[in-house]
């Protein structure tokens, strides 16, 4: 088990599939874990990774994003959830992600996690796209 | 001595659960009534065969009264008063009381031998014009249950089986049909066509109304839910009455084509389309969506549409002060839940077999049509 993240002001991000987003606007079920998630949210750390590298490594590594949002971890805090680093080590087929982390959903039922996700990305469209809204010369973290 | 009849109509269907009556199906109780009339008068003329008419103020005295409606369905109660009848036909409630009841032995016998698939009997006018009122809103899935005087065997009256009855008797029976169509054409002389999957519906409509509303809206969607007269094919012959005509708001109409559009794309999605995993979109689903985005049209263009993995369908949208969610699974059920934008109130997920007015009534309770 990871350790966990306690710097409340850092940005999580979360890359959202082309198909979970319709008029600009991503679906809740973006925001929370899939049934083979085991309850956990994937996400990137800002502290360890910049939304640009990020959605470098993800898309290179074969998944689709067409954004990515961001929620602190006082925000997912402030709904129960915690969150934890969970750097991911390169396999044969995958890169290795230093800045994985996730928000943990688990002792919260599907219904919980449900109307948590609806919650969390509240928070997130009021933030804004992080990338690829942003240009890709700029290689900081954005946030 | 005899005593006041009961009959129980049972209606059976959704949107008649909580002993709800809509009020479009009142109708059917003065004609169950005609239908039971007529079968008093055959009843009568069977036990004195030495007279050609029935008695003045026999009509009277077969009055039936709404007294209540029960739950288990809905349940309207009608009850034949022999208070009435003895002031109506003086020294006769006896006989009476029993032609009552033998009378709607016959109703039953009736549908009983439609159930069953036997020929159906010649039926008179008064009767086949009874019948063309008893149930003509019915929809496909619901049914009028009768139970037997005895209270033993139940028999119902559906869609199916009332056509079958209708059409032994006569060329055309009556419906009724909602929907929404295309504004074909209209007229200053009264009448506007609009275009339907069951073909070209001509509907009367005041010519101030066709100035008023329809003047300048050709080829625009139309909605329309109307008693229409329909022949052994299912074809229209012509409408009958009109509860509700008029053109459909153009931003209902776009968000209704976006909605169209974004299943179509959906429902392309293949297998493993959610970065490997991901099921095909399953048909029950869509079907699902679509009925509710169909119900609460006035909605559409708020609507959002996504694939959810386990091949459903999920439908967001705000109004009224909450973001709700609509899952629709591969089995066609629903899941609907939601919270409210500006506070911490919450819906926790509520769960229905199939789009129907549970589930509508429910989300209508969040969310204003």
């Amino acid at each position: 088990m990871g350790a966990k993240l306690t710097d409340g002001h850092e940005i999580l991000f979360r890359q959202i599939h082309p198909d979970l987003v319709q008029d600009g606007e991503p679906s809740s079920s973006a925001f929370r874990p899939k049934e083979a998630d085991d309850n956990k949210l994937s996400v990137d750390r800002s502290a360890v990774t910049s939304v640009q590298a990020a959605y470098r490594l993800y898309t290179g590594n074969g998944y689709k994003s067409v954004a990515i949002y961001g929620v602190s971890v006082a925000e997912f805090g402030a709904h129960g959830i915690p969150c934890e680093e969970d750097p991911l080590a390169a396999t044969e087929l995958l890169t290795a992600n230093p800045a994985h982390a996730f928000a943990s959903f688990d002792g919260l039922g599907g219904s919980k996690q449900r109307t948590l996700a609806k919650r969390i990305k509240k928070v997130a469209i009021a933030r804004g796209i992080l990338h690829p809204a942003l240009s890709e010369g700029d290689d900081d973290n954005g946030v | 001595m005899a005593e006041d009849k009961t009959f129980k109509l049972r209606y059976v269907g959704e949107r008649y659960s909580g002993a709800r009556l809509p009020v479009n199906m009142l109708s059917d109780l003065p004609a169950f009534r005609d239908l039971l009339v007529s079968f008093a008068k055959d009843q009568w003329k069977a036990r004195h065969p030495d007279r050609q008419r029935v008695p003045k103020g026999f009509d009277a005295s077969l009055t039936l009264d709404l007294t209540t409606i029960e739950p288990g369905s809905a349940l309207p109660n009608l009850v034949w008063s022999r208070e009435v009848a003895q002031a109506s036909l003086p020294g006769f409630e006896d006989e009476l009381a029993e032609i009552v009841e033998a009378s709607y032995s016959d109703i039953i016998g009736l549908f009983e031998g439609v159930a069953a698939g036997q020929d159906t009997p010649d039926l008179s006018p008064d009767k086949l014009r009874a019948l063309d009122k008893f149930g003509a809103g019915l929809r496909a899935d619901e049914k009028i249950e009768l139970t037997s005087v005895t209270g033993g065997n139940v028999v119902f009256l559906d869609v199916e089986r009332r056509k079958r009855l209708i059409i032994s008797g006569r060329d055309t029976y009556s419906i009724r049909v909602t929907g929404i169509g295309t504004l074909a054409s209209n007229s200053m002389y009264g009448h506007v066509i609009i275009r339907t999957e069951r073909g070209d519906i001509s509907i009367p409509v005041d010519p101030q109304e066709i100035i008023d509303d329809f003047d300048g809206s050709l080829d625009q969607s139309v909605q329309y839910d109307v008693l229409v007269e329909v022949d052994h094919g299912e074809h229209i012959r012509k409408v009958l009455d009109v509860f509700d005509v008029g053109v459909v708001d153009a931003s209902i109409e776009a968000g209704m084509l976006r909605s169209q559009e974004r299943f179509a794309e959906i429902s392309r999605l293949q297998e493993g389309w959610l970065d490997g995993i991901g099921a095909a979109i399953d048909d029950a689903a869509l079907q699902s969506a679509q009925k509710f985005v169909h119900a609460r049209i006035v909605h559409a263009a708020s609507m959002k549409i996504y694939p959810n993995e386990g091949a459903g369908v999920l439908i967001e949208l705000e109004a009224s002060g909450w973001d709700m969610s609509l899952e629709f699974a591969a089995n066609g059920s629903v899941q609907m839940y939601g919270i409210e934008v500006d506070g911490d109130d919450e819906l926790e997920p509520q769960a229905f077999a199939y789009v129907g007015e549970q589930l509508l009534a429910a989300f209508d309770a969040k969310v204003r049509r």
